[in-house]
C-alpha cells in the first residue's frame, strides 16, 4: 500500500476549523442527547450486528463515548465514521461497506436523501426554541393571510419542536406541517393530520420532506435560520413567497439574485462545447441515472461529456481540466460549493442542465435541487425528444452574441479528423484532440534517436506528494499544515 | 409614378460600369434625408410637390414623428443621362458605350452620432458618398467622422452645400460672405481629406473641387440645386467659352470686369468675383423679387431665365413661389445625378482599389480575383452588413453587396460568421438562399438574381448570422473583412420584464435585437442581469422601445444607464508579490506595473496585436514606447480575451519547466484580467512582469489545478499592490450654439466634471463651437440640461473619446472611486466591502 499512497499521517494531524459542541460529560446526558437508547432499541429489533455510527466533525469527540456504551448496551460491535468525501450531510454508504456494517447510524444535520443499500437511524441535533414566541409570531403574520395554504417547515435541529408549535397554531385552516422522511413515517400512506379529503397519492416527498398539499403552497414559513440550505432549496422549488423565522421574527426572503445568476450559468452551458460531469456524490439514490441523462442532454447538442470524480470538489482540483467549460454537479440537495468564485468554470445542477438543454421543457422560475427529480422515474422527468436537432433553427448566445448552432459540427468529416489517431513521422502514435492541440506545450519531445542509449539506473520510489529521496518533502508538508 | 420597372433595374444591373453604389453621409440635421428626396422623386417614386417634406427614406414611424433618420434606408433608382453630360464620364469603365441609364443604389444614413454604426454599415457596401453639409453651421464634428470613415474605406466622395435659402433668407448674408463660407467649407472638407488620404493613393485624387463639378450647392428642403456645371452651360453660348473651361473660371480668383470685359486674377475696384456674379446675383435676383413681391420684375427675370411656370403655380406668391420657381429653374434632382454619375466611381472602378482592404484571404485567390474585377461569372463573394427587420416578426432581411458572382434565388451558398476561419467548421452553413430581394425604402421587390456590383437583401439567411457575415459559393473563400466602428457601446442599462413570467420572452426579443442593430450588445451578465449596451443615451432609447414594441412585445423595465469601468494601476507594485500553489509546492513572483501612455490605445486599435510576428512587434514597442526588446519579445499574452489592453510578461531567467505551465499561467491571466479584483471589472493598461517562478519537480503536482488559481491569486497581489485605480469612459462632446448660450454650456460642463479644451467661433456665422471631454458617466440627461441652461440653443455630439483615470485611490474610504467599486459590487451580488490583499500574498 506504502507504494500507492500517502502514510495518513498527516491526515490524522491535520487540524481543521470546525466549532465543536459543548462536550458532555456525564453519560446520562449524551444519552438523552443522542437519544442512545432509541438506537439501542433499533439495533436490537432490526437485529443489526454490525452497526456504523457516522459522525460530522463537530460531534466526532463524542463518538467514542456513544460506541462504547451502544457496545455495551446491545453487545454487538459498531464503528465510527467520519464525513463522506462529499460532505455530513449524506449517509457513507460506501465507507460502511468496508466492514460489511448492515446499518448506519447518522448523527448530526442530515439532507435525507435515500439511500439505495442500508437501513440508516438518523439522530438529529436538537436546538432550544422558544415555542410560544414562535408561535406568538407565526399566528400573527398568518391573521393577515389567512386563506393561503401555508407549508410551515422546520429545520432539522429544530424539527423536535414541530408538534408544540403545531397545537399552538390549531386554529389555523390551510396549514400543512412537513415531516421528515427519516424512515420512521411510513413511505405509503399520508403523514398524520392530513386534511384533505380524498387520502389518496397526494403525499409530496420531496428534499427530505413529505406533507400533503394540493398544488401548490401560497406561501411557506421555514423555521431556522437564514443561512440553511433547506430553505434555498425550497425557496426555489415553488413560486410563493417565502418567509424564515429566527431569533424572534419573522423575515421574507427572496433569492432572486442567485436565481439570476442561474439563468447566466445555463447560458453558460448552451455555449459550452465540453461539459464535465461531476460526479459528487456516491451514496445518494439514482445517481448514476443523473450520469446518463446528463450524457444524453449533452451528447444531443454535441457537446463533449467527460464524467469526473474527484472527491468533494474545490477550485484546485476542478481546474486541472481547463478545456472543460462547464460542469454539471450530481450531489445531494444540500450540497454547497464553498467559494465557488475562485472556481475556474461554474459549476451546475442537473434541474439547470435540463432547463437549458431540453427543449421541449418550458420556461419556470422553480428549480429543484434534486436530482432525482429529473431521471426517470423523477417528477419532473421528460423523455427527450427522439429525432435530432439537425433542422432546429440557431440560436443567438447571449454571451458573446454570436451564432450557436449544433448542426455543423455533426458533420462525419469534423469528427473523423479530430478523433482519428494521427500518426507522426517518427512513428509513435499520439491521439491529438482540437482542444489540447491548442496548447502551446504538446508534450516532451521523445527525440527518439538522438538521446545516447545509457545503462538504466534507479530511479526515485514513493509517491509524488514525497519521494523517498526528497529532502524537502517533510518541510513541505510541516508549512502546510501551519498555514491551512 | 415610378418612372422604372424592377424589369429595367435588373437589365441595369448587368451593366456593372453605369451602376453607382453611395451613400447620404453628414451631421445630424444637415439635410440628408431632405435632400434625398429630390433624387425619389426624379425617379418619379414620390411627387416633386412633396420631395423636401416626406423623407422618404425615413420609414419608421418614430423617424417620421422626431424628425431623425434612425436606421440607414436603401432605395434603387433608375434615372437616364442627356447625352451632353455623358461626354463628361471620359473613363471607360464608369459608362457603357451607348447606355445612358444609371442604376443608382443609394443609401440614407441617419446623422446622429449614436448611430454612427448604421453608415459604417452603409459605407462598407457603396463605393461613393454625397457628404451634405448645411452651409450655415459648416463642418462638424459628425460630417469629420463620418468622412474620416468613408475615406478609411476607400469611399469617394462629393460634398453638397445644402441649406442655401437658409443662408439667403434668415441670415440675408452678402454673395461676398456667402462665397467665403462656401470657400471655408470646402477647404475644411479637403483638409480632412487630405488628412486621411494623399493624391497619389489608390484612389487616385479624391479632393472636392467645385470648378470640376464635384461641389454641389442649394437647398434640399426647397429641392433646388446646381453645379458650376449648370451655370457654365447656361453661359457657355454666351461667352463662347468651352463649358468645362467656363467651370474653371466660375470659382476661386477669378474677377470679371464687366466695363472692360476683362477677367483678372486679382479684385479691383472695377471688378467683381465670377462666382458672385454669375451664379450668386441671378439667385439673389430670384429671391429679392420673389421674396419682396415685385411681380412684374419677377416676371421679366423668369422669362430671362427660361422658366415656365405652370398654370397651377402661378398663382402663388411669396415662399411657394420662390420654391416652384427654384425647382423648374435648377432641379435638385438634375444637379445630383450628374454629381453622382460623372463623379462617383462605379463598382468596376471602385473594386479594383477596394478590393484589398475588403478581403482577408490571399490577394490572388478566385474570390479575391472576381471582387477585384467585379465580375458575376466568378465564384459569389457577398457582404452581409446588417440585418433589415420584416414584417414577420423575429425574422431579418440580410442586407449586403455582391462584389463578385450572382446570388441567386433557391442557390446553395456558404454563409460565414466573423468567426469563421478558413479550414474550420465554426460558424459556418450551408444553405440554400430562399429570395433574393430589392431594397426600395419602404418596400421590396423580389428579384430572380442579383450579379456583382449591386446591394440587395436576401431572405432566409438570417438565422445564421448576428450582424454581418459573408456569403460565398467559393470552398476556400476566407471571410470580408469585418466593420470597424467609430462608437463603442460604453453605455448600459439592465432590463428586465415587468410579469416575471414573460422572461423567455424578453430573451427572444434580446436576441432579436442584438441582431437589428449593427452596434448594439445584449447580454446576461455573471450577475444574472440583462444588459443592452448602446453608443448613447439616444441609441439605447430607440433600441429599448424597438424591443418592447417589436422584438419581446412585452412591458420592460429599465434600470438607470450605467456605464462599465476599467481597473488599472497607476504605479509598479511596491514589493515582489509571492503566492504559493494549493499544495505549497510551487511559488510564483509577480509584479504589476502600468502599460506606457498610448500603448492601451495602440491595442485597442490593433496597431500592436497578438497575432504580430513576435520580433517585428518588439521592435515597435521598444522603438515607441522604449520597452526592454528581450522583455518585449517574451509577452505572453494579451488579455482579456486573448486580444484586450493587458500584457503578461515573462521576465524570468532559466526557470525548469516553464514552459509547460504556459498553458495554465496565461489562463489563470485571461481570467484576472476579465474579472479585477476590485469589482470584476476588465483590467485595462496593465502589464504583469513575472519574474521568478519555482516548480515542483513532478509534472503532476504543476498541473493546472495548482498553476491557474496561484496564477489569479498572484495576480491580484500584484494588483493590489501597484496602486489601483479605476477607469471610465469619456466622451468627446461637441457642442454648438449661439455665443450667447456659451456661458450656460460651461456652466452645465462644470457641474458635471466636463472639461472644455477647445472653444471658437464658426467663421462667417454667428455660431460658436464648444469641444470639451465629458465624463459618459456625467452625460445621462446632459442634453437636456444643456438645453434648459441655454435656452434650447445648444445641441451637443457626443462620442467615446478615450478611457481616463478616476482620480482617488479605490482602497480608500470616503473616495468618489471607493464608492464606485462599492455601487458596482452591490449591483453585481458581490461582498460588499474591499478584496483583502492577505487572500492572495503569501509569505515566503
Amino acid at each position: 500500500m506504502a507504494g500507492f499512497s500517502s502514510s495518513g499521517d498527516d491526515v490524522i494531524e491535520r487540524t481543521i476549523d470546525v466549532s465543536p459542541e459543548p462536550s458532555i460529560s456525564s453519560e446520562s446526558e449524551s444519552i438523552e442527547k443522542f437519544e442512545l437508547q432509541r438506537c439501542a432499541e433499533w439495533m436490537k429489533d432490526r437485529n443489526l450486528s454490525k452497526v456504523c455510527l457516522q459522525f460530522p466533525d463537530n460531534l466526532l469527540h463524542s463518538s467514542v463515548q456513544i460506541a462504547l456504551w451502544l457496545e455495551k448496551q446491545t453487545g454487538n460491535k459498531v464503528y465510527i465514521l467520519g464525513d463522506t468525501s462529499y460532505g455530513s450531510c449524506c449517509v457513507d454508504e460506501v465507507a460502511s461497506e468496508h466492514v460489511n456494517s448492515d446499518g448506519i447510524i447518522h448523527f448530526g444535520h442530515a439532507c435525507l436523501s435515500p439511500t439505495s443499500r442500508l437501513p440508516v437511524l438518523y439522530v438529529f441535533p436538537k436546538a432550544a426554541l422558544d415555542v410560544e414566541k414562535c408561535a406568538q409570531v407565526i399566528k400573527a403574520h398568518l391573521e393577515t393571510s389567512k386563506d393561503q395554504t401555508t407549508l410551515i417547515l422546520f429545520d432539522i435541529q429544530y424539527h423536535h419542536c414541530k408538534e408544540p408549535v403545531k397545537d399552538r397554531l390549531s386554529d389555523f385552516e390551510n396549514l400543512v406541517f412537513a415531516e421528515l422522511l427519516d424512515g420512521s413515517v411510513s413511505d405509503t400512506t399520508c403523514s398524520s393530520g392530513c386534511q384533505m379529503s380524498t387520502c389518496k397519492d397526494h403525499t409530496i416527498k420531496k428534499l427530505g420532506r413529505t406533507y400533503c398539499i394540493d398544488g401548490e403552497p401560497d406561501q411557506i414559513i421555514f423555521i431556522g435560520p437564514h443561512e440553511a440550505q433547506t430553505l434555498y432549496n425550497h425557496s426555489i422549488l415553488f413560486s410563493g413567497p417565502t418567509y424564515y423565522y429566527s431569533d424572534g421574527t419573522l423575515k421574507d426572503v427572496s433569492f432572486n439574485r442567485s436565481i439570476q445568476r442561474r439563468y447566466y450559468l445555463m447560458e453558460r452551458l448552451k455555449d459550452a462545447k465540453s461539459v464535465g460531469i461531476l460526479v459528487a456524490t456516491l451514496g445518494v439514490d439514482g445517481y448514476l441515472k443523473a450520469v446518463d441523462r446528463i450524457r444524453a442532454l449533452a451528447k444531443r447538442r454535441q457537446k463533449k461529456c467527460y464524467v469526473i470524480s474527484v472527491g468533494k470538489p474545490n477550485a484546485a482540483k476542478l481546474s486541472n481540466f481547463p478545456e472543460i467549460d462547464v460542469y454539471v454537479m450530481i450531489s445531494c440537495p444540500e450540497a454547497v460549493l464553498e467559494s465557488e468564485k475562485d472556481f475556474l468554470q461554474p459549476v451546475l445542477s442537473l434541474a439547470e442542465a435540463e432547463l437549458a438543454l431540453n427543449e421541449t421543457r418550458a420556461f419556470t422560475y422553480k428549480l429543484s435541487k434534486d436530482f432525482r427529480d429529473f431521471i426517470p422515474g423523477g417528477e419532473c422527468f421528460e423523455p427527450l425528444p427522439s429525432g435530432t436537432l439537425e433542422n432546429e433553427e440557431p440560436d443567438v448566445s447571449l454571451l458573446s452574441n454570436k451564432i450557436r448552432c449544433v448542426t455543423t459540427e455533426s458533420k462525419a468529416e469534423e469528427t473523423s479528423s479530430e478523433q482519428s489517431l494521427q500518426t507522426r513521422a517518427n512513428m509513435s502514435v499520439n491521439v491529438v484532440s482540437s482542444h489540447l492541440s491548442n496548447r502551446t506545450w504538446q508534450g516532451l519531445d521523445p527525440a527518439i534517436g538522438q538521446t545516447e542509449v545509457v545503462k538504466a539506473v534507479t530511479g526515485r520510489s514513493g509517491i509524488a506528494s514525497g519521494y523517498s529521496n526528497e529532502q524537502n518533502s517533510s518541510e513541505a508538508t510541516g508549512e502546510s499544515s501551519n498555514t491551512s | 409614378m415610378v418612372n422604372f420597372t424592377v424589369d429595367e433595374i435588373r437589365v441595369m444591373m448587368d451593366k456593372k460600369r453605369n451602376i453607382r453604389n453611395m451613400s447620404v453621409i453628414a451631421h445630424v440635421d444637415h439635410g440628408k434625408s431632405t435632400l434625398t428626396d429630390s433624387l425619389v422623386s426624379k425617379a418619379g417614386i414620390i411627387a416633386s410637390a412633396k420631395a423636401g417634406e416626406t423623407r422618404f427614406t425615413d420609414t419608421r414611424k418614430d423617424e417620421q414623428e422626431r424628425c431623425i433618420t434612425i436606421k440607414s434606408t436603401a432605395i434603387s433608382m433608375y434615372f437616364e443621362l442627356d447625352d451632353k453630360d455623358l461626354v463628361f464620364i471620359t473613363n471607360p469603365d464608369q459608362r457603357d458605350k451607348g447606355e445612358k441609364g444609371f442604376l443608382i443604389n443609394l443609401i440614407d444614413s441617419p446623422g446622429h452620432v449614436d448611430f454612427s454604426s448604421e453608415v459604417t454599415a452603409a459605407l462598407r457596401v457603396t463605393d461613393g458618398a454625397l457628404v451634405v453639409v448645411d452651409c450655415v453651421s459648416g463642418v462638424c464634428v459628425q460630417t469629420e467622422t463620418v468622412l474620416r470613415q468613408a475615406i478609411a474605406e476607400r469611399i469617394k466622395p462629393v460634398l453638397f452645400m445644402n441649406k442655401m435659402d437658409r443662408a439667403l433668407l434668415e441670415l440675408q448674408l452678402e454673395s461676398e460672405d456667402l462665397y467665403q463660407t462656401f470657400q471655408r467649407i470646402v477647404e475644411n472638407v479637403n483638409v480632412i481629406i487630405a488628412t486621411y488620404s494623399d493624391d497619389s493613393g489608390p484612389m487616385g485624387e479624391v479632393r472636392v473641387d467645385p470648378s470640376k463639378g464635384s461641389v454641389g450647392f442649394g437647398s434640399g428642403l426647397h429641392g433646388w440645386a446646381f453645379t458650376l456645371k449648370q451655370f457654365a452651360e447656361m453661359y457657355a453660348e454666351k461667352f463662347k467659352i468651352d463649358v468645362v473651361k467656363l467651370m474653371n473660371r466660375l470659382w476661386g480668383e477669378n474677377f470679371f470686369n464687366p466695363k472692360t470685359k476683362k477677367w483678372a486674377k486679382q479684385k479691383e475696384d472695377e471688378n467683381k468675383r465670377s462666382f458672385n456674379m454669375y451664379v450668386l446675383d441671378p439667385i439673389y435676383k430670384v429671391f429679392d423679387c420673389i421674396m419682396n413681391y415685385k411681380k412684374d420684375e419677377a416676371a421679366v427675370l423668369l422669362q430671362k431665365l427660361g422658366i415656365e411656370l405652370k398654370p397651377e403655380d402661378r398663382e402663388k406668391d411669396g415662399k411657394q413661389l420662390l420654391k416652384v420657381v427654384m425647382r423648374t429653374w435648377l432641379p435638385a434632382g438634375e444637379a445630383l445625378l450628374q454629381m453622382i454619375a460623372i463623379h462617383l466611381p462605379s463598382p468596376v472602378v471602385a473594386q479594383k482599389y477596394r478590393m484589398e482592404m475588403l478581403y482577408e484571404g490571399p490577394h490572388d485567390d478566385e474570390a479575391a480575383i472576381g471582387v477585384k474585377n467585379c465580375d458575376p461569372n466568378a465564384p459569389l463573394m457577398m457582404y452581409i452588413s446588417k440585418m433589415v427587420p420584416t414584417s414577420d416578426k423575429g425574422r431579418f432581411y440580410a442586407f449586403g453587396r455582391v462584389f463578385s458572382g450572382k446570388v441567386a434565388t433557391g442557390q446553395k451558398a456558404r454563409i460565414m460568421g466573423p468567426n469563421y476561419v478558413p479550414g474550420k467548421k465554426e460558424d459556418l452553413y450551408e444553405k440554400a438562399i430562399q429570395r433574393t430581394i430589392l431594397m426600395m425604402g419602404r418596400y421590396v421587390e423580389a428579384i430572380e438574381d442579383v450579379p456583382s456590383g449591386n446591394i440587395c437583401g436576401l431572405v432566409g439567411v438570417d438565422q445564421f448570422l448576428v450582424k454581418t457575415g459573408t456569403i460565398t459559393t467559393f470552398k476556400d473563400a476566407h471571410n470580408m473583412r469585418v466593420m470597424k466602428f467609430s462608437v463603442s457601446p460604453v453605455v448600459r442599462v439592465a432590463v428586465e420584464p415587468k410579469n416575471p413570467a414573460d422572461l423567455p420572452k424578453l430573451v427572444e426579443g434580446l436576441k432579436r435585437l442584438a441582431k437589428s442593430d449593427p452596434m448594439v450588445q445584449c447580454i446576461i451578465e455573471e450577475s444574472g442581469e440583462h444588459i443592452i449596451a448602446g453608443a448613447g443615451e439616444l441609441h439605447l432609447e430607440i433600441c429599448l422601445k424597438d424591443l418592447e414594441e417589436d422584438h419581446a412585445c412585452i412591458p420592460i423595465k429599465k434600470s438607470d444607464p450605467v456605464v462599465s469601468y476599467r481597473e488599472t494601476v497607476s504605479e509598479e507594485s511596491d514589493q515582489m508579490c509571492l503566492s504559493k500553489s494549493p499544495n505549497k509546492h510551487n511559488r510564483l513572483f509577480m509584479k504589476a506595473a502600468p502599460l506606457p501612455d498610448g500603448l492601451a490605445e495602440d491595442i485597442d486599435s490593433g496597431e500592436v496585436n497578438a497575432r504580430d510576428d513576435f520580433k517585428s512587434r518588439a521592435r515597435y514597442l521598444s522603438e515607441k514606447y522604449d520597452m526592454d526588446v528581450t522583455e518585449a519579445r517574451k509577452i505572453w499574452s494579451f488579455g482579456p480575451d486573448g486580444t484586450g489592453p493587458n500584457l503578461l510578461i515573462d521576465c524570468t531567467k532559466g526557470v525548469q519547466y516553464l514552459n509547460e505551465i504556459k498553458d495554465s499561467v496565461v489562463a489563470g491571466f485571461q481570467w484576472a484580467s476579465k474579472e479585477g479584483v476590485l469589482s470584476e471589472e476588465n483590467l485595462r493598461a496593465v502589464r504583469f512582469n513575472i519574474y521568478d517562478v519555482t516548480l515542483h519537480a513532478d509534472a503532476i503536482h504543476r498541473g493546472g489545478g495548482q498553476i491557474i488559481p496561484t496564477t489569479r491569486r498572484c495576480l491580484y497581489a500584484s494588483f493590489l499592490t501597484a496602486a489601483p485605480r479605476l477607469m471610465e469612459p469619456v466622451y468627446l462632446c461637441e457642442i454648438q450654439c449661439p455665443e450667447v448660450a456659451v456661458g450656460g454650456i460651461y456652466g452645465v460642463l462644470n457641474r458635471r466634471r466636463g472639461h472644455v479644451f477647445e472653444e471658437m467661433q464658426v467663421a462667417g456665422t454667428p455660431m460658436f463651437v464648444v469641444k470639451a471631454y465629458l465624463p459618459v458617466n456625467e452625460s445621462f440627461g446632459f442634453t437636456a440640461d444643456l438645453r434648459s441652461n441655454t435656452g434650447g440653443q445648444a445641441f451637443p455630439q457626443c462620442v467615446f473619446d478615450h478611457w481616463q483615470q478616476l482620480p482617488g485611490d479605490p482602497l480608500d474610504q470616503g473616495t468618489r472611486p471607493y464608492t464606485v467599486v462599492q455601487d458596482t459590487r452591490k449591483r453585481k451580488g458581490l461582498k460588499e466591502g474591499l478584496p483583502d490583499i492577505t487572500q492572495y500574498l503569501d509569505k515566503l
